[in-house]
């Protein structure tokens, strides 16, 4: 069966993916990581991480992903041999060096080569494999036909992005934001220069954008697990637990359905309208197809809105007086038409009768963040479900 | 310490000589294998750095046989399948690890090595105490590009052509520039996609002793985008600071040629940043 691969950014995020169907999950630790910015794990939580994902017969990996300055290296044998000791599953690379570390020391860990690396051929596949390498993340510019072929040609386990935001270049083969910013896009501090806006020689009235859309592989699912990938990836580390419980419980829907002989039109419908909404930016199967064009790039007038759907988590059911204990996340009122959706992939639509405080107290309306609030409804809902808005 | 000029301009001279292979180079100075044949080969370097796909593999097969039997002086490469295709088949001419900006520290040098890689084109972005170290721990042929504009990015979209379809405009020019806060940046696109270029020109010429002190064997001079005149002169500041110049008279040859065209010194004395919290 192939694998939901999801990202967390820590260890909440972690438990939420894990609880919305995510097979296994990649996290950073606090150095040799790609997103040197998001809040990242400690060796601790990289510790409680691994007896999380282990306890629920999941897996994790752990990104060591940075293009390594001399001066990065210190520390790296001693952190290997401690992730060993946690018996994370993986570790993700992209630098040769953390290869020949690996490999020199013994040290008993599967290495999984980053799409950093912009593994585009099936030569490039067979000689990773080769040298140790248990999977490849391939770039998100090889196409399905070249997918399929790389995976028949070379029996390698393949791991490919299905979701998320895309670089405009190669992956590795970037380094905008070291000349416009200073920050070091293969240490972890890319200043995402691709996203800027710029004059085209000056002259032109239309502002030039090299910015794309996100990628979206929905309904290619069917063709993916047909095609014999290993891993479908979701990009994000720095996404919040909204949008990881919503993305992922989309997907998880989507495989599941396939492998049940349920993956219809309209299931796909209703995902699609999901993802798009949930995501900042519109999106396409980009590479997938074959080549791109202007449709998968963003120019003037791109709406990048931050999204006010996400309501309230579920952190308890009080069975006693029947009411939903939910922490706020973004205003509602009474009236309002939402959507709960649970980690059990079940969904519950109703509209907003009553809202009380901790204090018992009626509301009108829950205007803020983190406020806890009581909502009667008869039927028990799961600790970690979310309420949206029903956009349904 | 030798020069390895990246041009299309200046084919004879002492130099050696970096082309891109038409098909397998996103350079923007190429050359076809049928030129090639013609050529003194022994001097000559060529670039197989466009990201390979599987439709490119059976001309990067023929292209390396060819080369081999040739007999050019080395391979700068990027794709892996470069690495691996030439051990498959035996390739006895030198590769040269030129993966842009992941060249960045010694211990991956020598991985590559010991996978049979001769030499390294180290990264731009580095600084020069970071390129003297590299140097300093490793047995293997460095190339340091010393002057021009800098690659800053490589991208399979054909970014200039979508742009132009998005505002409904023709365009025939491959090269264009786009600007900012910051400064004025090269577009550059082709059939492979589209390449992003510094708005400096980079001259590292106040640091050639200390690179020759440090076993730097090669260096690379690109005229790409600057003018002819101006770069023969800049050539000739080179052959110059190679041959024993002393620190002040490399300060003298780096204000001679920013009298000629405004130059910076890149990454060499600035260290980048990834942590901004």
């Amino acid at each position: 069966m192939v694998e939901l691969l999801s990202p967390a950014g820590d260890l909440e995020k972690l438990k939420i993916a894990y609880l919305y169907g995510a097979d296994a999950c990649y996290i950073g630790g606090k150095n040799f990581s790609l997103r040197a910015n998001a809040s990242n794990f400690s060796n601790d939580e990289i510790k409680e991480a691994c007896r999380v994902a282990h306890s629920l017969n999941k897996r994790l990996y752990v990104t060591i992903n940075i293009v390594f300055h001399d001066d990065d290296v210190e520390g790296l044998l001693e952190y290997l041999c401690f992730l060993e000791d946690c018996d994370v599953d993986a570790v993700i690379v992209s630098d040769p060096l953390v290869i020949d570390m690996i490999q020199e020391n013994n040290i008993n860990l599967e290495i999984h080569f980053s799409t950093q690396g912009s593994t585009t051929n099936k030569e490039s596949v067979k000689y990773l494999m080769s040298k140790g390498i248990s999977r490849i993340v391939l770039a998100r510019e090889v196409s399905a036909y070249d997918i399929r072929n790389i995976i028949e040609e070379t029996g390698a386990s393949i791991e490919v992005f299905l979701h998320g935001a895309m670089c405009t270049c190669y992956s590795g083969r970037c380094v905008l934001s070291n000349y416009f910013t200073g920050r070091d896009s293969n240490r972890g501090g890319c200043a995402q220069v691709c996203r800027f806006v710029f004059d085209l020689d000056k002259k032109r009235d239309i502002q030039y954008s090299i910015a794309t859309k996100d990628l979206n592989l929905g309904k290619e699912i069917p063709k993916l697990i047909e095609m014999g990938v290993s891993s479908l990836k979701i990009e994000g580390r720095m996404r919040s637990i909204y949008y990881i419980a919503t993305v992922i419980s989309c997907y998880r829907n989507l495989i599941d359905a396939y492998y049940n002989n349920s993956f219809t039109p309209t299931l796909v419908k209703k995902m699609m309208t999901i993802l798009d909404r949930v995501a900042n930016r519109e999106s396409s199967n980009q590479y997938f197809k074959g080549n791109v064009n202007s449709d998968d790039q963003y120019y003037i007038g791109r709406e990048e809105v931050s999204n006010k759907d996400f309501l309230g988590i579920v952190i308890s059911y009080d069975e006693d007086n029947k009411m939903i204990v939910l922490e706020q996340r973004n205003y509602f009122k009474i009236g309002d038409k939402v959507n709960i959706f649970t980690p059990s992939l079940k969904e519950y639509n109703f509209v907003i009768d009553k809202i009380y405080d901790e204090e018992g107290n009626l509301l009108e309306c829950a205007r803020h963040p983190k406020q806890i609030v009581k909502i009667p409804y008869s039927e028990k809902i799961e600790v970690s479900s979310m309420m949206r808005v029903n956009f349904l | 310490m030798e020069i390895v000029l990246r041009s299309n301009n200046i084919w004879k001279g002492s130099h050696f000589l970096l082309f891109g292979l038409k098909g397998l180079s996103i350079d923007n100075n190429l050359i076809s294998l049928e030129e090639l044949k013609d050529m003194d080969t022994s001097k000559i370097y060529i670039s197989l750095d466009k990201n390979i796909f599987n439709d490119d593999l059976s001309f990067l097969e023929q292209a390396l046989l060819f080369l081999n039997d040739f007999k050019v002086r080395g391979i700068f490469f990027y794709d892996l399948a470069v690495l691996s295709l030439s051990k498959k088949l035996k390739i006895d001419i030198p590769l040269i690890w030129n993966q842009n900006f992941l060249v960045t520290n010694y211990r991956t040098c020598n991985y590559y090595k010991k996978e049979g890689v001769k030499g390294a084109v180290i990264s731009s972005e580095i600084t020069i105490d970071e390129i003297v170290n590299i140097s300093r721990n490793i047995d293997m042929d460095l190339f340091v590009n010393i002057f021009g504009f800098q690659l800053m990015a490589v991208s399979k979209r054909l970014l200039l052509s979508s742009y132009f379809d998005y505002v409904n405009e023709s365009n025939e020019d491959i090269y264009h520039y786009m600007s900012e806060k910051t400064g004025r940046y090269g577009v550059i696109e082709n059939d492979y996609g589209t390449k992003f270029i510094s708005k400096d020109i980079f001259n590292g010429i106040r640091y050639i002793n200390r690179l020759k002190d440090a076993g730097i064997k090669y260096i690379i001079l690109d005229d790409y985008g600057i003018d002819k005149d101006i770069f023969d002169n800049v050539l000739e500041c080179f052959n110059l600071a190679i041959n024993s110049s002393t620190d002040d008279e490399l300060l003298e040859l780096e204000r001679k040629i920013n009298c000629l065209v405004p130059t910076s010194l890149g990454f060499f004395d600035k260290k980048t940043i990834y942590k901004v919290k």
